[in-house]
Parts: C-alpha cells; sequence; structure tokens
C-alpha cells in the first residue's frame, strides 16, 4: 500500500499521471478536445484504451479546428464508433457557430451500430440541422434499423435546426424512457407541427428567442401524462395538451400563450406557479377555475392590469401561501374588456387570505388608487401574513416618501407582520 | 468555549497538525461528512495527505472560505490567485493535490488542478516530457495504432 499514500514520492518512477486512477485521467482529459485526447492513446501501453471509456464526451467543431478533409460529422461518427465506455453519461455535440456553418447531422448515417447511444444518459445537440430521415417521407421504412436510445434520460437541444417534421418527432420518439427534454432557439424551415408524446416524460423546457423563427407561430401538441416541471418561455405559439398532467408540481409559463384555452386548466394542479397574466385569462380564470394545491403564484402583469382585480382572482387559490406581483414590465394591449364585477370589493374574504398566506411581494407598486385598495385590503384580512414587501416605482423623492408613511399606517391583520420597502 | 468549537485541527499522514477554522475545513466534502458523523472529536485524520500537501490544499480553502464579511474578493482575484497558485507547481506537487482534493472531495480544487495538468499538455510531446510517460509500445504496436487513427491525425 505504500505506493498508495501520497507524498511518498518514488524518483525511479516518475510518471505519476499512468498512476492516476481511470476517474482522475477521465477527469483531466475532460478538459482538453476530443482530438487532444484521442491523441493520448499515442502514449503507452497504460493509454491506449484510456479516452475509449471516457463517461463524457464533448465534440465542439470550433474547437477542433484541424479534423482535416475528413468533415467533422465524419469525425464524429468514426470516433464514436471506437468508443467503449460501459456508460456514457454525457455526450455534446456542436457543429457550428451560427447559422451559415452549420453542419447537417444525419441520425441515419449513424444508424444504430453504435454502443454509444444504446448507453447514453445525457444528450446535448447544439447548433445543428438536423436530419433524423433522409428526405421523407421514403427513408423512413428504408428497412434500416432506425436509431433509438433506449436510455436516454436526457435531450437538450439548443439552436437546432429541424429539416423535417418527422426530424424532430422521430428524434424523441426514438428516446423510450426519457425524463427531462429541453428545447432552446429551435428552428425550423417550414410551419411544423411539434408533436412531443412521451409518457415517461417529467420534465419540459421551451424556451424561444422572439426573432428566430423563421415562419408562423409554431404548433406544439404535447402528449406527456409524467409530467411535474414545464416551463414556456415563448413570445406566441400554440401549445395543446392532449392528456392532463396530474403529476404537474411546477410550471413557469412566460410569453402571450393566448390561444390556449386548456393552458390554465392543465396547470391547475400546480403548486409553484409563474406566469404572464393576460386579460383573456383573468376571463378563463372567472370560469371558475380553482387551483387547489398552489402554494406559491408569481404574476407578472400587464400595462393596465386594474391592481383590484387580484383580490377577486385570490378566491382561486385557496391555499396560496406565496403571492408575488410583478408590476414593472409593461406589456401594452389594447382593447381590453374587462368583466364588469372585477372592480368592487369581493363579497367574502378569500381563504387564502384569512388561513395561509405568508408572503406578499409586490414589484413596482406606485400608489394608484386601485394599487392602494389591493394593498390595504390583503394587509387587513391576511392573518398569517409574515412578510409583506413592496417596491416601489418612484424616483421623486417626496412621492416616496408619501408611499411609505402611507404603506406603515395600513392596518394588519397580522401582529406578526414584518413591513419591508425596497426602491 | 465556543471559540474552540469554530476551530478543528486535521492531522497528516506525517503526524503534522494544522488547526483552522471550521468554515475552512469544510469545503471538503470528506471532512464534512466526518463532521456530520459525529465519530470524530474536534481532530480529524487525515491518512492519505502529507504535511506539505495538506498545508497547501488549506492555503487553497483559506483563500476560498467564505467567511463572516470575508469573501467579498472577486472573482477576477480569485480566479489569478488559482493561476498563480498552480502556476509554479512540480509535476509531482500537481499530481500530489490532485489525490488529495479527489480524496478530500473538493470539486473546485480537483477542477483547477486537473486544468493545470492539461493546460500543460496541449501536444503528444509535452505529455512526454513534461509527464515523463514512457513509450512502451513496440515499433509495430505503434505503427499500428497509427494506422488505426490516421483519419482523425491527418493535419
Amino acid at each position: 500500500m505504500k505506493t498508495a499514500k501520497l507524498g511518498t514520492e518514488d524518483a525511479t518512477f516518475p510518471d505519476r499521471i499512468s498512476r492516476l486512477p481511470n476517474d482522475l485521467l477521465f477527469q483531466i482529459l475532460s478538459l482538453v478536445t476530443i482530438t487532444d485526447a484521442m491523441k493520448t492513446s499515442l502514449l503507452s501501453k497504460r493509454w491506449k484504451s484510456v479516452w475509449k471509456m471516457m463517461p463524457m464526451l464533448d465534440y465542439d467543431k470550433n474547437s477542433c479546428p484541424n479534423i482535416g478533409s475528413l468533415g467533422f460529422v465524419e469525425f464524429c461518427r468514426r470516433s464514436l464508433q471506437l468508443h467503449d465506455a460501459p456508460v456514457v453519461k454525457t455526450l455534446n455535440l456542436k457543429l457550428g457557430e451560427h447559422a451559415g456553418s452549420m453542419g447537417s447531422l444525419k441520425f441515419l448515417s449513424f444508424q444504430n451500430n453504435l454502443r454509444v447511444f444504446q448507453k447514453l444518459v445525457f444528450l446535448k445537440l447544439d447548433t445543428i440541422v438536423l436530419e433524423f430521415s433522409g428526405s421523407p417521407p421514403r427513408t423512413i421504412f428504408s428497412g434500416e434499423s432506425p436509431v433509438c436510445f433506449p436510455s436516454l434520460r436526457s435531450l437538450h437541444l439548443t439552436n437546432v435546426t429541424f429539416k423535417w417534421e418527422e426530424s424532430f418527432c422521430r428524434l424523441v420518439s426514438a428516446c423510450s424512457v426519457l425524463e427531462d427534454l429541453f428545447l432552446e432557439g429551435f428552428c425550423r424551415v417550414a410551419i411544423f407541427l411539434f408533436t412531443i408524446s412521451v409518457p415517461s416524460l417529467q420534465r419540459l423546457s421551451i424556451i424561444t428567442e422572439p426573432t428566430y423563427c423563421l415562419h408562423n407561430d409554431p404548433t406544439f401538441e404535447m402528449n406527456t401524462p409524467s409530467l411535474n416541471y414545464l416551463k414556456i418561455i415563448h413570445r406566441r405559439g400554440c401549445f395543446s395538451f392532449v392528456e392532463d398532467m396530474p403529476n404537474l408540481v411546477e410550471a413557469n409559463v412566460l410569453g402571450h400563450l393566448v390561444d390556449n384555452v386548456k393552458l390554465l386548466k392543465v396547470l391547475t394542479c400546480v403548486e409553484r406557479l409563474s406566469i404572464d397574466l393576460y386579460p383573456v385569462m383573468m376571463l378563463h380564470l372567472a370560469d371558475g377555475l380553482i387551483f387547489n394545491r398552489l402554494l406559491h403564484l408569481e404574476i407578472d402583469t400587464f400595462y393596465d392590469f386594474r391592481s383590484n382585480s387580484v383580490l377577486h382572482f385570490l378566491k382561486h387559490f385557496p391555499a396560496l401561501r406565496a403571492l408575488k406581483l410583478n408590476h414593472s414590465h409593461r406589456r401594452i394591449h389594447i382593447n381590453i374588456e374587462y368583466p364588469p364585477d372585477l372592480y368592487s370589493e369581493p363579497s367574502s374574504v378569500p381563504e387564502c387570505l384569512s388561513f395561509h398566506l405568508e408572503t406578499l411581494q409586490w414589484i413596482g407598486y406606485e400608489r394608484t388608487l386601485e394599487e392602494r385598495e389591493s394593498a390595504v385590503y390583503i394587509q387587513k384580512n391576511a392573518h398569517r401574513l409574515k412578510t409583506a414587501t413592496f417596491s416601489l416605482r418612484s424616483t421623486i423623492t417626496d412621492h416616496r416618501m408619501l408611499m411609505i408613511k402611507d404603506l406603515r399606517c395600513m392596518t394588519k391583520a397580522s401582529a406578526s407582520c414584518q413591513l419591508v420597502i425596497k426602491f | 468555549m465556543s471559540k474552540s468549537e469554530k476551530k478543528i485541527v486535521l492531522k497528516s499522514l506525517d503526524n503534522e497538525a494544522f488547526e483552522v477554522e471550521k468554515a475552512v475545513a469544510l469545503q471538503s466534502q470528506t471532512i464534512w461528512v466526518m463532521c456530520e458523523d459525529k465519530c470524530v472529536g474536534n481532530e480529524i485524520p487525515l491518512e492519505n495527505v502529507t504535511g506539505q500537501i495538506l498545508a497547501k490544499v488549506i492555503d487553497y480553502c483559506k483563500k476560498h472560505a467564505v467567511v463572516d464579511g470575508d469573501g467579498d474578493e472577486s472573482s477576477e482575484e480569485l480566479k489569478n490567485w488559482d493561476t498563480e497558485f498552480t502556476k509554479n507547481m512540480d509535476q509531482s506537487t500537481l499530481f500530489n493535490m490532485i489525490l488529495a482534493a479527489n480524496y478530500l472531495n473538493i470539486k473546485s480544487l480537483l477542477n483547477l488542478t486537473c486544468q493545470a495538468v492539461a493546460d500543460k499538455t496541449k501536444t503528444i510531446d509535452e505529455f512526454h516530457t513534461f509527464l515523463n510517460i514512457e513509450n512502451n509500445f513496440t515499433p509495430e504496436e505503434e505503427a499500428q495504432i497509427c494506422q488505426e487513427n490516421l483519419w482523425a491525425f491527418d493535419d
């Protein structure tokens, strides 16, 4: 065991790195480019197969400029074929810096002879044109066995361009145990219907920059009954939910998703919700949806949101413990028609105020009549309130002082409530 | 009493004792687990690390510790400090640091030291010279591996 002790330097054997355990060699190799890692197979017998056992592989075209005549995609293909780890935790493939230089990845050319894909847990594709099948619809049934990822749990697609509608659907359906799907800045060359039908899926994130889509808004059809986390950050788009998602715990929905009537219904079972509020949603809420399990709610309001309407929709969240109102981003809407009964005080105190609400956070408080009315009502009726935080939206010192004084004087039902004022 | 509870003694393989702030030592997940278990007293024996290496590890941890109001060093400064820290380490110290960081489970230190090795080994020649790796292939074996990988290394 003497040799295993650190610091007992053996002068006759100065090659320390070769004696490191494989795990540490993998760590070092993960910090050099894949081409350099492959080259270590030329070092000595000890090194011949080390890179082939690496559990994390990162193929980034930008960091491998000297591939030579092969082209990067072919380089990836051949290199992956040599790989032999019992489990590949992560495979990153990044093909280009911008759309013009993107390589096109034909998964069919990889076929399923790649052991890497069989054992892969996390696949990340970045800046790639994806052609899952050659040209539709012929090659889908061309007799070749399709690529599949039987162990893949997590799939992250960043700046991926889909050549055909099938490219996306087939990729997703090739992952039979997928739990986490992340789509960011994707692009497609025509108007596609993106079908996400994955019974095992637990986390779904769709994030799109407003300018990235070339054509009309995409349509997503989701059939994901096991989902527990949903994040949609999307300027516009149509999201339809085929099945209920009773396990959904957290949702983050930012963007204008007005076309979607079912969205709010799907969200009624969540515990944490962050959402951009649109006038039409308030009408849907008025239809009597009850969010029985909702504990944390964060609302980003629109420009002429009437703050006292908060008081009316609180009754839809009977268990609410934390409410955050963000009135600082001013999205503008015209021709809003409010339901007429939204402006008077509610006839009975909402259940969450009487029994549950502990935290109130109000960003962009200006002390308009309506805002003041809501702030007074909530504090007067929230018996369990522990903290009320107001971030003031005013640069005029006198106005600020007036707001602070006014907020301090408001009656509080909860004696232990702490008032926090921010600028 | 409360003052001594904040301190902890680390004992190296060669019986050198280091008294350090608990917050400093707890950056090591290994030490953290030992403390959680409460099976050790205030003195923690580290059977795999020599005093010479442990002193360097503690230097690193002191620099990276966030102790009350003391952790406002800018990230830029910290990065420069890290670079200086590994810059002049000889090969032997560097590898002992890697093994110590691995044993003590200090992720950032492991990354830093592995990166230092990776930075010094950009080419095969550097691998051979800096790391003293002996090429023990027979000429036939070497020719075969080169042949196998010709497509990848033709630059």
